[in-house]
């Protein structure tokens, strides 16, 4: 009992210590987000501001249209969410339930995609987002995102641990494909429907090189490619940054403490983060 | 079937990895033949026009995208000259495009070229307009700047401060014009200087001594004399011309830094840090952090930093700048980016980013941008001009890089130059560790660099 007490002791010393840690970097976010510019740098580190300086948040959020921003971050995050979601479902179910000729051919070749670096679809897709004329419009910042083979293939691996008598079932008793998907199968899969979302989410969130290469104008742009308003090549105004850092991460870290479960278990299922 | 299948996914699959390869030459900047005799059809009927003055007439309006890598004040300072350009002109109407950082600006305008979207102008580096150059997509500005109706005057054009018109002229052709200047200078603790009693070095001797003056270690806190940038690949140049030695050849491609000058150079530098009385930034990114909080009493940084020094330094010293101190010679990089126009644009187009440039970097224009930016005015009149000299009188700091145009160079305009010191970079950084001696760092970076250069540039 003793013995058992100390080594949980133990164990929450060092969960502590490594939590503390992990919040330094956000805790340095907030500190350096409320401090006069010549405090930022100041070595050791000055935690508490020797003057709150609310109104950095309010230069930051002046220095570019923000509220526009937050608007298309909002509406990609959303319908690219929701993009992946219904082609991920649909792809999966094809993959695991249904018999085709090339199928499992055609499942390697998909993931064999996964191995072609992003940086080297760039041009290619740019070059082919422009001939749509698709540029600077939300199609470019949606649609290339809408289906994912990471996720198409973590949820067939879920769909095929569910028991294959349940198909048999269904068609005996003359159920379609479809409303077997939708009434059986993506109920039973919610836990990795979420997760998928929520990565999506996060990572449409924080994307930024993709949306600040295919819009040209402020009107179609993101929060994150935002951020770079701040910076100029000789310097950075942290103070600002970390101001627009700390608005941008709010709306994830809300979501974060709402969907906390499914994210750990989504995280620990697939072994990445978003 | 199933067999049958398998081939034509091989097929497919071979296909589009040959596909894939040929996009992938392309986006190397081997000049094609037949883009050479199209840019001699060019120019040719380019030089007829110089003749004959101008046909193009903008009588309708224009709308031309200018894509650009400025952000806060520097993008507010532009974006109030260009509204005035546009105010001004009955059928021309510039779009300014911010594109992020240089970085990003330049990879955008590569993916941009492939799709052919390219915007009329941009912003853009010596190097790049070299590698664009090679693939025909710039615009000879010559014509524009010689015509009788729409160019500049003799005295126009050389009142453009000369570093800038060599840095803009390939084989005598312009293919830019200089917009965002910077330079290198000293900046300095005129406290801490004042405390140890030390005149402002004006060279390398005078500099190590100052800098072993002011090195101490008081109640814990250690102060540091001299103070380098980060990436100190960016300053190495400086100091080989400094030593009186030379860097890369922008004609024959050839590395020429490991010289005695270049070691005697990296050696001057390495000496003073391995001796403690210079350091690098390090953690702090910038080196106007440490200098703002008296930790280091000198170091040398852009003067486009200048805004960024005034507010570290603001409420905790007292500083001022000066131009960098000379070796055998004075020598000072000139950096910073020009506008170039595509040749994708029509007439119309190009016409309207000339007038637009002209604008941009006029006598007034250009001080403007000076007095809200940091950079340098690219023209003589705007630096001898009242409303400059008053400013640099209340601003001396400001007034810094233009003494030392006599003594700039650039770096030379060879493809690849980021592939090149990013090789060298390491070399170098090695050491300044500590990890390897200075002809050892120097032979290896060298060859790093050359086989870079050689890799960049291969035909």
């Amino acid at each position: 009992m003793n013995k058992g007490a100390l080594s949980k002791g133990f164990i929450y010393t060092l969960l502590i210590a490594g939590s503390l840690l992990m919040l330094l970097p956000f805790l340095w976010m907030i500190s350096t987000s409320l401090k006069p510019a010549n405090e930022v740098m100041m070595l050791p580190p000055k935690w508490i501001p020797s003057e709150i300086l609310w109104e950095n948040y309010r230069e930051a959020w002046n220095i570019a249209p923000f509220g526009r921003y937050l608007l298309n971050s909002i509406i990609v995050t959303v319908l690219s969410t929701v993009g992946e979601l219904i082609t991920t479902i649909l792809a999966a179910y094809a993959f695991s339930r249904i018999q085709f000729y090339g199928r499992d051919i055609l499942f390697s070749f998909l993931l064999g995609t996964m191995m072609v670096p992003g940086e080297v679809l760039l041009i290619p897709n740019f070059v082919t987002l422009s001939n749509l004329g698709w540029i600077d419009h939300y199609e470019a910042l949606i649609i290339p995102w809408i289906a994912s083979i990471f996720a198409i293939f973590l949820l067939r691996q879920y769909f095929l641990s569910i028991p294959k008598e349940l198909t048999y079932a269904a068609k005996i008793d003359g159920c379609s494909d479809f409303r077997f998907l939708w009434s059986i199968m993506v109920p039973l899969a919610k836990p990795a429907l979420i997760t998928i979302a929520l990565l999506k989410a996060i990572g449409s969130w924080n994307a930024f090189l993709w949306p600040l290469i295919v819009t040209n104008s402020k009107d179609m742009r993101t929060l994150p490619v935002g951020l770079t308003s701040f910076s100029t090549e000789a310097g950075t105004i942290y103070e600002l940054l970390m101001a627009g850092s700390t608005m941008i991460i709010l709306p994830m870290i809300i979501l974060y403490l709402f969907l906390q479960k499914y994210i750990i278990e989504g995280i620990s299922r697939s072994g990445i983060k978003g | 079937m199933k067999r049958f299948l398998l081939i034509l996914l091989t097929l497919a699959l071979a296909i589009s990895v040959t596909a894939c390869g040929t996009s992938n030459e392309k986006t190397l900047t081997e000049p094609e033949p037949i883009a050479n005799e199209e840019s001699k059809e060019a120019t040719s009927s380019e030089a007829q026009k110089e003749e004959e003055g101008l046909k193009t007439v903008i009588n309708k309006p224009v709308e031309i995208e200018f894509w650009h890598a400025m952000s806060g004040g520097h993008e507010e300072a532009l974006t109030k000259i260009t509204e005035d350009f546009n105010a001004s002109n009955e059928y021309i109407k510039v779009k300014l495009v911010n594109q992020g950082g240089y970085g990003d600006l330049s990879q955008k305008l590569m993916a941009a070229a492939k799709a052919k979207q390219l915007p009329a102008m941009s912003q853009a580096y010596e190097d790049w307009i070299t590698e664009y150059l090679n693939n025909n997509l710039v615009t000879d500005l010559t014509p524009y700047i010689n015509d009788p109706k729409y160019g500049w005057s003799e005295d126009e054009l050389n009142d453009i401060v000369e570093v800038f018109r060599q840095a803009n002229q390939w084989d005598g052709k312009y293919y830019g014009l200089p917009f965002n200047k910077s330079t290198r200078i000293l900046f300095y603790n005129t406290d801490l200087l004042a405390e140890k009693n030390i005149e402002v070095p004006t060279t390398w001797e005078e500099l190590r001594a100052a800098a072993e003056k002011i090195t101490v270690e008081k109640d814990g806190k250690k102060i540091v004399g001299m103070g380098f940038e980060n990436a100190f690949v960016h300053e190495f140049s400086t100091w080989a011309y400094q030593a009186g030695g030379s860097f890369v050849d922008e004609q024959s491609l050839e590395v020429k830094f490991n010289s005695a000058e270049g070691k005697e150079a990296l050696g001057f530098v390495n000496g003073m840090i391995q001796d403690g009385v210079a350091r690098l930034a390090g953690e702090d990114g910038y080196m106007s952090g440490p200098f703002g909080r008296g930790d280091v009493a000198m170091y040398i940084g852009s003067s486009a930093g200048i805004p960024y020094v005034a507010k570290a330094a603001e409420g905790n010293i007292h500083w001022s700048a000066t131009v960098l101190p000379a070796g055998k010679k004075a020598a000072t990089p000139f950096a910073g980016t020009n506008v170039t126009v595509f040749n994708s644009a029509s007439d119309e187009e190009k016409l309207a980013a000339w007038q637009y440039i002209k604008f941009l970097i006029n006598k007034e224009n250009t001080a403007y941008w000076a007095e809200k930016t940091g950079y340098l005015p690219v023209r003589y009149s705007a630096l001898n001009s009242d409303s400059w000299k008053a400013y640099v009188e209340a601003n001396p700091v400001y007034g810094v890089g233009e003494k030392q145009f006599d003594a700039g160079f650039y770096d030379p305009r060879v493809i690849g130059m980021n592939a090149v010191k990013n090789a060298m970079a390491k070399e170098l950084e090695a050491v300044l560790l500590g990890q390897k001696t200075v002809d050892e760092g120097i032979e290896a970076a060298a060859k790093e660099a050359q086989d870079a250069l050689l890799k960049a540039n291969k035909k």
